[in-house]
């Protein structure tokens, strides 16, 4: 689990002109191989651009975060590449996190495909299994990288699936810390029955610390160890069982440790479903597991509720075991009904987190939707714990045309400390026309030892000619943490003005 | 002024994609993909688009527009099932939670089909960068439709695109569709 760090690839410094240079190019490129396409010619190049513009009142310091992503495709090869442009005024200012300042290409690859062979070289995403022995992917919205640099090759013959990889990571700290991450490994998968599927992996992983401005000893830089796993999947009718074990043997870089125990990974999952009841069950078993290419299961609710989603557990791949049970009935008259509860233990049994949860929906697509949510959590910290309790409702009403949706939520918490505080949030969203959205978003609390107590935010949305998502907005936000598929980003508060560009090609 | 420098090139490169609308509005080649549904079985897109146009769907089970998406997307499926309108949506989660796509989709009674791109491959391959990411794409594989979020009147502006592209209905009432 990583809050608040970013982990990228190499990145090339240049000027942040290249960006209009570089745009300017790949949509000429692409017009002209449009051009060409209706008179007949093979390939094609799609791609996306994304600007974000931040101007922050209250440091005087703004920031400019484009990213360019484009491929281009012809018969079985296909080129690719991403080019971020990340400009800030002054180092005191990165919402991003983002070292160094990224400004140049960050990924680039080429790809060769058959119908049964898949060859990559350059940046690639990977996952073996459930994700315990090996995933590599990004998350945009939270800053997460973990591209590998290097080859990946995948073969296919009748049932079995046979994967390769070996590349390298960088793993960035700061502007001067980094570990630098090489794996080099094999999975094998069959499937059979319609209804089996076994798989193996196996991967070999080399640790390097590295700092700018000091000098490390081998001893406390350089690790090295093995993961081994297993995993397996059935489909039973209604039900779904899957499994992964996977053991970890020699150096432990993630507490700078050359030797020491092995760890271990161990998941367990099922579901049932059936027309008005489906159940969800999860277990897991993490020991001295923590690695920066993995992502396995967290076993805990992933909230759709902002404040809620802000008091996710942080799972330690440490030292935790845990299991979550979901089941969701479903109701007459368009109601559903979902009720969780998770818990997670230490190796020595205590508790580390329990969790309660339950939300009602009614959904009548056209008319009305409404939910309405609450959740009871405790995190428990050397026998101590923070306490959360949460209550959230939202409902969508249609205007003919137009449609309002407003979401109310409220917090309170209790820390170790005896202080005690409530949260607030109301959202509005107004929607006068299909292609146009204004969205207000105001938040409080009682806290009172932050510099705000009350934050507001508007924002317009608008799409044009179906093609071009462009936003506007100003005013406060609260920031804070932000998590999804298990990892977090803190986002930084933020007050002035925000300028967003989304567009397709 | 470096604050203004910055805010001149943000403001540059909006103008210049806008001013390049020939290019996005281009009619774009569907990439093709194999991916498992929820029973382990391949679904290959190039095999659904034989048997006529297809609505793919981006999404995935922490993203509560989407879910508030599928009644919409539900309706379009059985509105127009009959006339060769497949709906493909491909949940983005990972193995982290890709064990609550099957009983999210059974308990919101969703009869589409459903495929896993837990290597997120398929979601990089359309340059998915927001959830949901809607796309229609006719029988000759080309994307003619696009959107991104779902707004509350999506479903009815994605309904206008599926009825320029579906065949005529025949007017004997007997459900037969005319191809071409």
């Amino acid at each position: 689990m990583a809050v608040g760090r970013l982990r990228r690839g190499r990145v090339r410094v240049t000027s942040g002109l290249n960006f209009v240079f570089l745009l300017f190019s790949i949509l000429t490129v692409s017009f002209l191989l449009n051009a060409a396409g209706a008179s007949g010619a093979e390939g094609d190049i799609r791609g996306t651009v994304r600007a974000v513009g931040l101007a922050n009142s209250d440091l005087g310091e703004s920031v400019f975060d484009g990213r360019l992503d484009f491929e281009a495709e012809a018969g079985r090869f296909i080129l690719g590449a991403t080019y971020r442009a990340y400009e800030l005024t002054s180092k005191a200012y990165n919402p991003r996190q983002a070292y160094p300042d990224p400004l140049g290409i960050k990924h680039r690859y080429a790809e060769f495909n058959t119908d049964d062979l898949g060859l990559r070289a350059g940046d690639y995403f990977v996952t073996f299994g459930k994700g315990l022995v090996l995933r590599s992917f990004e998350e945009i919205a939270l800053e997460h990288d973990t591209a590998l640099d290097g080859v990946l090759g995948e073969y296919r013959t009748g049932p079995v699936e046979l994967t390769a990889v070996a590349g390298g990571m960088d793993d960035r700290l700061s502007y001067t810390l980094r570990w630098q991450h090489n794996v080099y490994g094999m999975r094998a998968r069959t499937s059979f029955w319609d209804a089996v599927s076994l798989g193996a992996s196996g991967l070999k992983r080399f640790q390097r610390k590295r700092d700018e401005e000091i000098s490390f000893p081998d001893s406390s830089s350089n690790f090295e160890d093995v993961v081994i796993g297993g995993d397996a999947e059935t489909w039973l009718g209604p039900l779904l069982i899957s499994a992964e074990y996977v053991r970890r043997t020699g150096d432990y870089y993630f507490e700078s440790q050359q030797g020491g125990d092995p760890g271990y990974g161990t998941y367990a999952g099922g579901s049932y479903g059936a027309s008005w009841f489906n159940l969800l069950a999860e277990y897991k078993n993490y020991y001295r597991f923590e690695n920066a290419i993995i992502n396995p299961p967290t076993c805990v609710k992933e909230h759709l509720w902002t404040l809620m989603n802000r008091v996710t557990h942080l799972v330690d791949l440490n030292d935790e075991r845990g299991w979550i049970l979901e089941g969701v009935l479903t109701l007459p008259h368009d109601v559903t009904l979902d009720l969780g509860a998770s818990e997670a233990r230490r190796r020595n049994d205590d508790l580390a987190h329990w969790e309660m949860f339950c939300q009602a929906d009614y959904i009548r697509s056209d008319l009305l939707s409404a939910a309405i949510a609450a959740s009871w959590s405790r995190e428990y910290e050397f026998g101590k714990f923070t306490e959360h309790l949460t209550g959230a409702a939202d409902t969508d009403i249609s205007l003919g045309e137009q449609v309002l949706e407003v979401t109310l939520e409220g917090q309170h918490t209790e820390e170790p400390s005896g202080l005690k505080f409530r949260d607030y949030l109301t959202s509005i969203a107004y929607y006068p026309r299909y292609n146009v959205t204004l969205v207000g978003l105001l938040e409080h609390t009682t806290r009172g030892d932050l510099g705000r107590d009350t934050w507001f935010f508007l924002d317009l949305r608008v799409t044009i000619a179906d093609a071009y998502e462009v936003s506007l907005g100003g005013g406060t936000e609260r920031g804070g943490k932000k998590c999804a598929g298990g990892i977090c980003f803190d986002e930084p508060e933020f007050a002035g003005l925000k300028m967003r560009f989304l567009t397709y090609f | 002024m470096i604050t203004y420098r910055r805010l001149l090139i943000t403001v540059t490169c909006v103008l210049l994609v806008l001013a390049v609308p020939a290019t996005a509005g281009r009619s774009m080649k569907a990439p093709d993909f194999t991916l498992a549904n929820l029973k382990g079985k391949d679904i290959t897109l190039s095999d659904m688009l034989k048997e006529g146009p297809v609505l793919l769907d981006f999404w995935a089970t922490w993203c509560k527009p989407c879910v508030k998406a599928f009644p919409g997307l539900q309706e379009l499926l059985e509105k127009y099932e009959e006339r060769g309108l497949k709906v493909l949506t491909i949940s983005v989660d990972s193995p982290k939670s890709q064990a609550r796509v099957a009983p999210l989709v059974k308990s919101k009674k969703c009869t589409f089909e459903v495929l896993l791109d837990t290597q997120g491959r398929v979601a990089k391959k359309y340059h998915v960068m927001a959830l949901p990411r809607t796309l229609l794409i006719s029988p000759t594989g080309e994307i003619v439709y696009a959107t991104v979020g779902n707004r509350p009147t999506s479903h009815k502006e994605l309904e206008k695109a599926i009825l320029e592209i579906l065949p005529e209905e025949a007017e004997d009432g007997s459900g037969a569709v005319e191809t071409g």
